[in-house]
């Protein structure tokens, strides 16, 4: 081609107008880091001679000087061009000037401007503006967009990911994929975009680009702390635009394969909140409500009811468990049977979990069914909610007796009451009071004190009872000195006429009155004999007693009327004495 | 002697009156929640009732009648703990059994009694013969029997009464120190066997009296335990079937 050119040149050469000379540096970019390379072209329209390079201070000439000539002819117009270039590295940052250059047209010399370039730091991949490469790195961007990087652990943050491409380059075939990323430490779900890729318009980093959503992973974080997604990686097929034309005119493009990636990202997971976490908290996390239903209220023992409880609303579903149900132990449970209806959007999982119980009662009663609580926390609010199920009771309205009736008549067979269990028995209509909260009574002082005084009361009775012997034994003693005395007394006349049987008789019947009138109360005229044994035995004297009396006074009589010599005066003293003692002792 | 006859008398004249009083008043009320109860207004008929205890008397009667309306109520656990508290009056009533047996059924917690030996059945039976008081009633009495016997002793003369007198006297001895030893074991029987119901919905009951201890197992609402040693808000309980553990106080209410 330049020998093509070359020839064309002379040929034309004689035919070349002398025109105006431009003698222009141009340099391939104007800021460039300092691992990169930079390309100067000096031009020239005429052809010149003794070309003269500037010192490139700070550069180091790599290649160079290319020497090139075009020379065309359009609509009889010429035009040339002659064009040295070197390909220069940076030495140093900075601003750095390229000197002039020198030329010499028809004697003339010319100079070019000079040029300054920046240079900066090294950048990663030194900027080729024209390499394929280079433009499909810079024009093909592999986005994960997260909706939220400081989440509470369990809530759902959602992973998109966008392939931006720009104008400038097209992507007319598949993409394969090299490295999915694995959501270790996430419960996760990917929603891969299903048939054709919708385009969308959008920009990024304020520039126009299009883009396609490739997937959307909805992740619920399982730990706490600092968590890394991992990259998306992709071997996208870039057609880029080159700046070579086909036959038509047209731009060729060059296909390039490269490898781009989604960066990695880090989420910071919050833990939920310790404090008034409630008991029953079993990890769900977003915004649900409970709720139970029973399939019937009323049936007979040994049939069936199904007991539900449903969770619905937004949130980590699959991840929690819905709390267990406990039944009344007259209640055969059967496992339970699990209904998941979610679905998986982009904003996390929606839909209902239900639990499903077959229940048999074996008893009649009635069975209130305890409510149940259901405990999330919900990430908007920041708080923990409780929300609980409504009552239910069930009623066995005909069943067996009790069960438990049965076990006690197996396993105590002897001494248990039979219990009729057929039905609940009314209240009690009569009752018998008792004081609530008697004084302990038992044990204490007083009771004691009590059982003290009643054991006092023996020893106390003996020593009365001792008491009263000896009192009765000291009148007893008196009594009889006493009537020793008074008989004494009676008979002392009858004593003092001992020697006189009559007088003595007179005086001993006189004294038998005295005594009589003093002792029974009576008047000596009324005393007839059979009057005194009366009065006598009324006084319960004893027979002997009264028959002795008798005839000791029949004694006296007949001795003071018809005095007899036969007189025994020492003995009927004696028994007048005997007398007295005895009836004075019956009288006691 | 004479002061304590005079307190008698003045105990008799200040209290006796007024316990007529109000047991006529129990009655009354006990009649009102009866027929509440009949028209199945349980709330109001528990409310008269529990106006009744509050005089500071109460009957197995009335503790049952609370226990039906709490049953009627759906409220298992105080439907029991009363159930319990009357059949702590009537060990023997037939029909409280029988009803407790309904609201068993419905509880949650089945807890198997331990099978005890001979020896312990005998040591809880003796703590439940009687009340204490009945046995401090026939101790005293039993004392008085001796004392009486033995004074009769001295006064009579004939050898076969005073051979009777000589062996009641023994006999009345041996039933004293008999009432005595009983009223201890069951004054001991009522201080150790102390009894709660669960009255929380649900509970766990931990290896020691704290939060962070192990919770060794679950209770609900309306099982009976045994209250053993407590420290601040913590009881330790026994169930029948032999387990222990501590549970918060609160949760549970003593018979």
């Amino acid at each position: 081609m330049v020998k093509w050119i070359f020839y064309v040149f002379v040929l034309m050469m004689p035919l070349g107008l002398a025109a105006q000379v431009e003698f222009t540096a141009e340099v391939s970019k104007k800021k460039l880091g300092i691992n990169e390379r930079l390309r100067i072209d000096f031009e020239m329209n005429q052809d010149g001679d003794n070309f003269e390079p500037p010192s490139f201070e700070g550069f180091r000439v790599l290649g160079g000087p290319n020497q090139s000539i075009s020379n065309s002819w359009i609509n009889g117009k010429r035009s040339y061009s002659k064009t040295y270039s070197f390909f220069l590295a940076p030495l140093k940052k900075g601003a750095i000037t390229i000197g002039q250059a020198a030329i010499e047209v028809d004697g003339e010399r010319y100079k070019s401007l000079p040029v300054e370039v920046l240079v900066t730091e090294a950048v990663e991949i030194p900027k080729d503006g024209n390499n394929a490469d280079y433009l499909a790195s810079e024009n093909v961007h592999l986005v994960a967009e997260v909706s939220n990087t400081n989440p509470y652990l369990n809530e759902a943050i959602t992973v998109v990911y966008k392939l931006y491409v720009s104008n400038q380059v097209s992507i007319t075939s598949n993409w394969r994929e090299i490295d999915s990323p694995k959501y270790a430490d996430f419960w996760s779900q990917t929603l891969d975009q299903k048939g054709q890729l919708q385009i969308y318009e959008g920009q990024y980093r304020g520039e126009d680009y299009r883009y396609v959503v490739l997937r959307t992973a909805v992740l619920y974080p399982q730990k706490t702390g600092e968590l890394s997604i991992e990259p998306l990686t992709l071997d996208v097929p870039i057609d880029v635009r080159s700046n070579r034309r086909d036959f038509f005119g047209r731009f060729m493009s060059t296909r390039v394969n490269k490898t781009i990636s989604a960066g990695r990202r880090t989420i910071n997971v919050k833990p939920l909140p310790v404090e008034d976490r409630p008991e029953d908290f079993t990890g769900a996390v977003g915004f649900f409500d409970i709720d139970s239903s029973i399939s019937r209220s009323e049936l007979d023992a040994q049939e069936s009811l199904e007991y539900s409880v449903t969770v619905r609303g937004e949130g980590n579903l699959k991840l929690f468990e819905l709390p267990k149900p406990q039944f009344p132990n007259a209640f055969e449970v059967y496992e339970p049977t699990r209904n998941d209806k979610i679905s998986t959007r982009t904003s996390g999982m929606r839909g209902s979990v239900s639990e499903g119980y077959t229940l048999v009662p074996q008893n009649q009663g009635t069975y209130p069914l305890p409510t149940l609580s259901f405990s999330y926390f919900d990430p908007n609010l920041e708080r923990y909610i409780t929300k609980t199920t409504q009552d239910h009771v069930v009623s066995v309205i005909n069943g067996p007796a009790q069960e438990s009736s049965a076990q006690n008549t197996e396993s105590k067979p002897a001494n248990t009451v039979v219990v009729d269990t057929d039905r609940f028995r009314y209240i009690k209509l009569q009752s018998n009071w008792r004081e609530k909260n008697p004084i302990p009574w038992f044990g204490t002082w007083a009771y004691w004190r009590w059982i003290i005084a009643l054991l006092i009361l023996l020893p106390l009775w003996l020593s009365l009872s001792a008491l009263r012997n000896r009192y009765l034994g000291d009148t007893v003693a008196r009594d009889l000195q006493k009537r020793k005395r008074l008989i004494a007394q009676y008979l002392s006349q009858a004593k003092a006429e001992q020697q006189n049987p009559t007088a003595f008789y007179a005086a001993l019947e006189r004294s038998l009155h005295l005594f009589l009138k003093a002792q029974l109360k009576l008047e000596t005229s009324g005393l007839s004999k059979e009057n005194i044994s009366a009065l006598m035995a009324e006084r319960k004297a004893t027979k002997e007693a009264i028959d002795r009396l008798i005839r000791l006074i029949e004694r006296c009589e007949r001795a003071r009327y018809a005095p007899t010599t036969a007189v025994d005066v020492q003995n009927d003293y004696n028994e007048a004495q005997e007398v007295i003692a005895l009836i004075n002792n019956t009288k006691r | 002697m004479m002061a304590r006859v005079l307190y008698l008398l003045v105990f008799v004249g200040l209290f006796a009156p007024q316990y007529v009083i109000g047991q006529g008043q129990a009655d009354n009320w006990f009649d009102q929640g009866n027929q509440l109860y009949k028209n199945e207004q349980y709330n109001q008929a528990i409310l008269r009732w529990e106006a009744v205890l509050a005089s500071g008397v109460h009957s197995a009667a009335i503790y049952y009648n609370m226990a039906n309306a709490y049953y009627h109520l759906n409220d298992l656990a105080s439907s029991i703990y009363y159930y319990e508290k009357a059949l702590a009056l009537a060990p023997g009533d037939v029909e409280i059994k029988a009803n407790r047996a309904y609201v068993q059924n419905a509880l949650i917690d089945v807890i198997r009694e331990q099978p005890k030996t001979l020896f312990q059945k005998w040591d809880e039976a003796s703590g439940q013969l009687l009340s204490v008081n009945t046995w401090a009633w026939l101790g005293l009495f039993f004392m008085g029997l001796f004392v009486f016997v033995a004074i009769s002793f001295n006064l009579v003369e004939t050898p076969s009464a005073k051979r009777l007198s000589f062996v009641m006297g023994i006999l009345s001895v041996i039933l004293f120190s008999g009432s005595i030893a009983f009223g201890i074991k069951t004054q001991s029987y009522s201080q150790n066997y102390r009894w709660a119901i669960v009255f929380s919905q649900e509970m766990s009951v931990r290896s020691g009296p704290r939060l962070s201890d192990e919770a060794l197992f679950e209770l609900h609402a309306g099982t009976k335990v045994r209250l053993l040693q407590s420290q601040d808000e913590w009881q330790e309980v026994e169930l029948a079937d032999g387990r222990r553990g501590w549970v918060s106080s609160n949760e549970i209410k003593a018979l």
